[in-house]
C-alpha cells in the first residue's frame, strides 16, 4: 500500500480516537449549561476557565476517591504479586504430588467471573464485617489466579543450575524463593504487576456494591454518583470524569512502553 | 542432581519415605496458603453459598424459606431470562468480531513502520486505560440526540434528523458497541502487535521472492501466524462481551424499555433492586454454568485444532 | 545482586508506604464514625463533651446544601449534641441502609422515605420515637395528621416525618402567553378538566409554538407522572388488605393510552432522558415537576414560570407523593437514642424553615403555618396540593414491587409490550412477589 496513503489515514484513525478526550476536556473547561455541539462551539475559546474543576473538587470527594483508588491499586497489585509468586514457586519448583490437585482448584478460578457471585460475595463480606472497608475490594482481587499462571511459566524457564546450585548449598525453600527465583522473574512481575493494577483501578461493579459512604469510594464507582446527585449538571459530569481520567493518561504517557508490553506479555502467554 | 535423584528412583522411593513425603508436600501447600486462604473464602465459599441461596426465597435482611428448585423453574419460564440472555449474546456478535477485526487493522498499519509511531499507538491503545465509567460518561453525552458531536458530525454530513442513539432501539446496541470498541481496541491491537513481531521476517521475503502479493502474504503467512493469538482473543473477547454491565448501566440503565439489558444487569436488579437475592442466585448459577460451557466448547475446539 | 537489592528494597519500601497511607485513608473498619482520631466519641454522660451521632442521608446537590445548613445550625446551637453527616450515592441508598441495619453497624440516625420503612418495622430493626421524642420534649402533635398516619403502625409511631414532597403543575409564562393561553393574573387558560380537554389545550400550544415540548413528561422515571395520574382517576397500586395486585384495570389503561397519545402526536417527547432540563431552559409549556425543584424553578423571576396544584384532569385531585422521614436503629445505645432524638426534634421545628425553602412542604405545621413560610413563592399553592395526597401502600414489598413497575413501565411506552398486556405482565409478577 501506498506509504504516503497509510500514515494519513494512521494520523486520521488516531485524531478520531482522541476526538472523545478532547471533546471531554473542551466540555469541562466550558461555563455550566454550554455545550459543545457545532463547529462554532468547537473554537469559540473565550469562555474556558476552570471554575467546574474548582467546583468539583471542592464540592466531591474526588481527590479523596482517586486516593482511595490508588492505595487499593498499590496494594492489590504488591500482595498479589507476592501471593502469586509464592505459589508459582510452589507449583514450579517444589515437588509434591498433590500438585496437580491443587493446580485445578486454582485454575478453576478463572471460569467463574466475579459478577455470577455477587450476592453471595455480598452476604460473606457482610458477615466479616468488611462492607465499606478497602479490605472488601482488596481481597476478593487477590483470587484471581491469572498471576500465578504466568509466573509459573515464567519460573519454569529458570534454568535448573541455578536451582541445583542453590539446594546442593543447603538452601531452604524460602531463600530459594527470595534470592533466586523473585529477582529472575522480575520482568514477569513488572508485567503482572501492572496488569493487576490496571484490572484493580477500573474495577466498578464490585466497589460499586460494596462501598456504602461516600468517602470511601475508589474513582471508577465514585464517578456515577455524579450523575445521581448531579443531574442537572452535565458540564459538571464531564469535568469530574477528566479528572478521574488526567492522572491515569498522565501516568500512561510517562510509563507507556512498559504498559504496553506488561498487558501484551499477560495477553500472549496466557 | 537432588532432584533427579529422587524422580529416577520412582516409586519405590516414594513408598519407603512415606513420612517424608508428607512434609515435603506440606512444605509446598504452605506456599500456597496465602493464596488460598482468600481464593476459599471470597471465591470458593461464595460459589456454594450461592448455589444454597438460589434454592431459597432470601432478601436482604436474611434468609426466609426454602423452596428447592422453584427459583429455577421461575427463572427459565420468564421470557425476560432467555430475552436478557439472547442480549448478551447479540452483543458478543455485535462487539467480538468488530473489535477484533479493529484491532487487527490497526496493528496491521502500526506494523508499518509509520511516522509518529509511538505517538499513534499510544493515541489508540489510551482509551484502554480508563475506566468504565469515564467512557460511559464521555459517550453518554457523545451520542446525546440533541446536543452531542456525534449527531452535530453526522448533520454535516447530510443526516436529516437526529438519530437518538440511546433512546432508538434499533440503534442503541450500536452506540453501545461503538464505545465498548473504542475503550478496549487497544487491547487487542497491542496483542495482534505482539504476534505479529513473533512472525519471522523471512517467511515474508520468501513469499515475495516467490511472487505472492499483499493480500496472499496476509492471508498465507500473516493470519496463519497469528492464529495463536487470535484464539485467545476471540475465546477472551466472547467471556468480556458476556459480562456487560457498566456501559449499559450508564448509558442506558437497561434501556429503551428493557432493550439493553444483559445477564449481569438482570442479576443486579434482582438482586439489588428487588431485594430477591435467591432469585438472583438461581440466576449466577445458570450464568456461571453458561460461562464454564462455552469455555469448554473453546477448550475443545483448540485442542482438536492443535492435535 | 545490585539489582537484586534494589529492587527487594524498592519491594518492601513500596508495601511499607502503601500500608502506612492505608492507615490513614478513612476506609477504617467501622463505617459509622468517620476520621477524628483525636476526639474520642464519648459514650459516658456528656460531661462537657457532646456525644456525636451519625446521620445517614442521600441529599444531593442543591437539597444537599439545606441539609448542611440544617447540621451546622443544630451543632452550633447547643453543647450537648454533634451531629455527623454522611451523605450517601441515592441509588443503592436503600440496599446500603438494609445491610447497615441488618449488620448491626450503621448510623446513628438516618433519612428514610415513608415508603421504605415497613420492611423495617416488621424486623425490628427501627424504633419507635414517640417515648423518646416526650423525653426530649418534642411535641409530635406538630406534626400533620396525615404525615404521622404514615409512619404508625399498631399505634405507635416509628419515624419522625420531615416533609411531603409530591409534585406540582409548573407552567412557563412565557410560551403560554405566545400562544394565547395566559390569563390576566399569570395563570394558565386550561379548558376543560378532562383528558380529552387537556390534550386539546397541549395541541394548541404545539400548533402555535411549534419548537417546544407542550407537555414534557418524566419519561426516565415514569412511575411518578404514571402514578400521578392514575391516582388522580381513583386507582391503588394494591388492594385494601395489600394481598393482591390492583393495577391491572381500565384506569390504568385510560392513563396509559393517554400519554402514549401524547407521545405519538409529539406533544411530548419520548427520547427526551432530560426532562427537568428541559423545562428549566424553557423547551417545555408544562412539567408535573417535583416540589423540591422549587428553588431552582421559582427563585428565579426571569424564567417566569408558575406553579399550581395538578389539573384534576382525570377526575379528582390525589395525586402521588412520598415523604422523608427519621428513622433511629434498634441497635443505637440508649444514650444516643436520646441524642438523635434532640436531633429530630431540631430538623423538625428549626430545621423545616430551612427544609421548606428546599421546595417541600415541612411536615411540621407550625411551620408551614407561619408567615415566613407562606411568604416563600407560590407555597400556597403547594399547601393547597399537599391537601390531596396519597402514599404509597406500606407493604414491606415495596422496594420490588415499584422496581417491577418501573420496569414494566418502561417497556409499554418504548413499545416493547403493549399497555394491556404490561399491565397484566405487572399485576402477574407483583402478585408473584406478595405470595412469597
Amino acid at each position: 500500500m501506498n506509504k504516503v496513503l497509510l500514515n494519513i489515514i494512521a494520523v486520521v484513525l488516531a485524531l478520531l480516537f482522541i476526538f472523545p478526550l478532547v471533546w471531554m476536556l473542551l466540555v469541562s473547561l466550558k461555563p455550566d449549561g454550554v455545550s459543545v455541539y457545532s463547529l462554532a462551539d468547537w473554537v469559540n475559546w473565550s469562555d474556558l476557565n476552570v471554575d467546574n474543576y474548582v467546583k468539583v473538587v471542592r464540592d466531591s470527594p474526588i481527590l479523596r476517591w482517586t486516593w482511595n483508588s490508588l492505595v487499593i491499586g498499590v496494594l492489590t497489585t504488591v500482595i498479589s504479586i507476592l501471593v502469586s509468586s509464592l505459589a508459582a514457586f510452589s507449583f514450579s519448583k517444589l515437588p509434591f504430588r498433590t500438585r496437580g490437585i491443587f493446580y485445578l482448584v486454582i485454575v478453576s478460578g478463572l471460569l467463574i467471573p466475579t459478577e455470577a457471585i455477587l450476592i453471595p460475595l455480598y452476604e460473606t463480606s457482610l458477615h466479616l464485617k468488611l462492607i465499606d472497608n478497602m479490605w472488601a475490594i482488596i481481597l476478593p482481587g487477590l483470587t484471581n489466579p491469572i498471576g500465578i499462571l504466568l509466573l509459573k511459566q515464567f519460573m519454569d524457564g529458570v534454568p535448573k543450575d541455578y536451582i541445583e546450585a542453590a539446594q546442593i548449598d543447603g538452601s531452604r525453600n524460602f531463600r530459594l524463593w527470595w534470592s533466586i527465583c523473585l529477582p529472575l522473574t522480575r520482568s514477569a512481575m513488572v508485567s503482572v504487576g501492572i496488569f493487576f493494577f490496571i484490572l484493580s483501578w477500573n474495577n466498578f461493579l464490585w466497589p460499586y456494591l460494596s462501598i456504602t459512604s461516600e468517602e470511601n469510594m475508589i474513582l471508577s464507582a465514585g464517578l456515577p454518583t455524579f450523575l445521581s446527585n448531579n443531574t442537572m449538571s452535565l458540564n459538571l459530569i464531564m469535568t469530574a470524569s477528566a479528572i478521574a481520567a488526567i492522572p491515569t493518561i498522565i501516568v500512561f504517557i510517562l510509563l507507556q512502553r512498559h504498559i504496553v508490553q506488561g498487558v501484551s506479555m499477560s495477553g500472549v502467554k496466557g | 542432581m537432588e532432584t533427579k535423584l529422587r524422580e529416577g528412583k520412582g516409586s519405590a522411593a516414594l513408598r519407603r519415605s512415606e513420612p517424608l513425603r508428607l512434609r515435603t508436600e506440606l512444605k509446598a501447600i504452605l506456599y500456597l496458603i496465602p493464596f488460598l486462604v482468600p481464593f476459599a473464602v471470597f471465591y470458593l465459599w461464595p460459589v456454594l453459598r450461592g448455589a444454597w441461596m438460589s434454592l431459597h426465597v432470601w432478601g436482604i435482611q436474611g434468609m426466609e424459606k426454602y423452596v428447592a428448585f422453584a427459583n429455577y423453574k421461575k427463572l427459565l419460564t420468564n421470557s425476560d431470562f432467555y430475552t436478557y440472555l439472547w442480549h448478551s449474546f447479540y452483543f458478543v456478535l455485535l462487539c467480538a468480531p468488530t473489535v477484533i477485526i479493529l484491532g487487527l487493522a490497526l496493528a496491521l498499519i502500526i506494523n508499518q513502520n509509520i511516522w509518529l509511531r509511538t505517538l499513534i499507538r499510544s493515541a489508540f491503545f489510551l482509551p484502554y486505560v480508563l475506566s468504565v465509567s469515564v467512557i460511559s460518561f464521555i459517550w453518554l453525552r457523545l451520542f446525546d440526540a440533541k446536543n452531542g458531536p456525534v449527531n452535530a458530525f453526522l448533520h454535516l454530513f447530510g443526516l436529516p434528523a437526529d438519530i437518538h442513539w440511546l433512546t432508538d432501539h434499533r440503534f442503541v446496541w450500536w452506540a453501545i458497541t461503538i464505545a465498548t470498541d473504542w475503550w478496549t481496541v487497544g487491547f487487542v491491537m497491542v496483542l495482534f502487535l505482539a504476534g505479529l513481531q513473533e512472525i519471522p521476517a523471512d517467511h515474508y521475503e520468501a513469499a515475495k521472492i516467490d511472487g505472492a502479493n499483499a493480500w496472499e502474504r496476509f492471508w498465507h503467512i500473516t493470519l496463519p501466524g497469528l492464529s495463536r493469538v487470535m484464539k485467545i482473543q476471540i475465546f477472551y473477547q466472547i467471556i468480556a462481551c458476556l459480562k456487560l454491565f457498566g456501559q449499559v448501566q450508564i448509558m442506558t440503565g437497561g434501556g429503551p424499555g428493557d432493550s439493553t439489558n444483559t445477564m449481569i444487569r438482570y442479576i443486579y436488579v434482582t438482586g439489588f433492586k428487588k431485594d430477591m437475592f435467591g432469585l438472583a442466585s438461581a440466576q449466577s448459577m445458570v450464568f456461571c454454568v453458561i460461562m464454564l460451557l462455552i469455555a469448554v466448547i473453546q477448550f475443545k475446539i483448540t485442542d482438536r485444532s492443535n492435535g | 545482586m545490585k539489582m537484586k537489592k534494589k529492587f527487594t528494597g524498592l519491594l518492601t519500601a513500596g508495601l511499607t508506604l502503601a500500608l502506612v497511607m492505608s492507615g490513614c485513608s478513612s476506609g477504617t473498619k467501622d463505617g459509622g464514625t468517620a476520621d477524628s482520631s483525636e476526639e474520642k466519641p464519648k459514650t459516658e454522660s456528656a460531661s462537657g463533651s457532646p456525644v456525636e451521632i451519625t446521620f445517614w442521608n442521600m441529599f444531593g446537590g442543591g437539597e444537599g446544601d439545606f441539609v448542611d445548613q440544617i447540621i451546622k445550625g443544630f451543632n452550633d446551637s447547643q453543647k450537648e449534641v454533634t451531629v455527623k453527616q454522611l451523605r450517601l450515592e441515592s441509588n443503592e441508598y436503600y440496599a446500603k441502609l438494609s445491610t447497615a441495619l441488618s449488620s448491626s453497624k450503621g448510623p446513628d440516625v438516618a433519612v428514610a422515605h415513608v415508603d421504605r420503612i415497613s420492611p423495617f418495622v416488621k424486623a425490628k430493626q427501627i424504633i419507635p420515637v414517640d417515648e423518646l421524642a416526650s423525653k426530649v420534649g418534642f411535641d409530635l402533635k406538630q406534626i400533620t395528621d396525615s404525615n404521622l398516619e404514615s409512619v404508625t403502625y399498631d399505634g405507635q409511631p416509628y419515624a419522625v416525618p420531615l416533609d411531603t414532597h409530591f409534585h406540582m403543575f409548573y407552567y412557563n409564562k412565557d410560551i403560554l402567553k405566545k400562544a394565547d393561553l395566559l390569563n390576566e393574573d399569570g395563570t394558565p387558560k386550561l379548558g376543560e378538566m378532562t383528558p380529552e380537554g387537556f390534550e386539546k389545550t397541549l395541541a394548541d400550544i404545539h400548533a402555535k409554538v411549534p419548537d417546544v415540548q407542550a407537555l414534557a413528561v418524566n419519561t426516565p422515571y415514569f412511575q411518578e407522572p404514571f402514578l400521578n395520574l392514575y391516582y388522580e382517576a381513583g386507582g391503588d397500586i394494591l388492594n385494601p388488605d395489600m394481598t393482591k395486585a390492583a393495577i391491572n384495570n381500565d384506569k390504568a389503561l385510560k392513563v396509559l393510552n393517554f400519554y402514549m397519545d401524547l407521545y405519538k402526536n409529539g406533544y411530548s417527547d419520548l427520547n427526551d432522558k432530560n426532562p427537568w432540563d428541559t423545562f428549566l431552559n424553557g423547551k417545555a409549556a408544562f412539567w408535573f415537576g417535583g416540589v423540591w425543584e422549587a428553588g431552582l424553578l421559582l427563585g428565579d423571576q426571569s424564567k417566569n414560570i408558575g406553579a399550581m396544584p395538578l389539573p384534576p384532569i382525570f377526575g379528582s385531585q390525589t395525586h402521588w407523593a412520598s415523604s422523608h422521614t427519621l428513622v433511629i436503629p434498634s441497635y443505637v445505645s440508649p444514650e444516643k437514642q436520646e441524642a438523635a432524638a434532640k436531633f429530630m426534634k431540631y430538623f423538625s421545628e428549626v430545621g423545616g424553615k430551612t427544609w421548606g425553602q428546599a421546595g417541600h412542604v415541612p411536615a411540621n405545621s407550625k411551620v408551614t403555618e407561619s408567615e415566613e413560610y407562606k411568604n416563600l413563592p407560590y407555597r400556597i399553592e403547594f399547601i393547597e396540593a399537599q391537601k390531596t395526597v396519597k402514599f404509597a401502600p406500606p407493604t414491606d414489598k415495596y422496594t420490588t414491587i415499584i422496581t417491577t413497575i418501573s420496569e414494566s413501565l418502561q417497556n409499554i411506552i418504548f413499545g416493547s409490550e403493549t399497555p394491556e398486556d404490561g399491565l397484566a405482565n405487572m399485576e402477574k409478577q407483583i402478585n408473584e412477589v406478595l405470595d412469597n
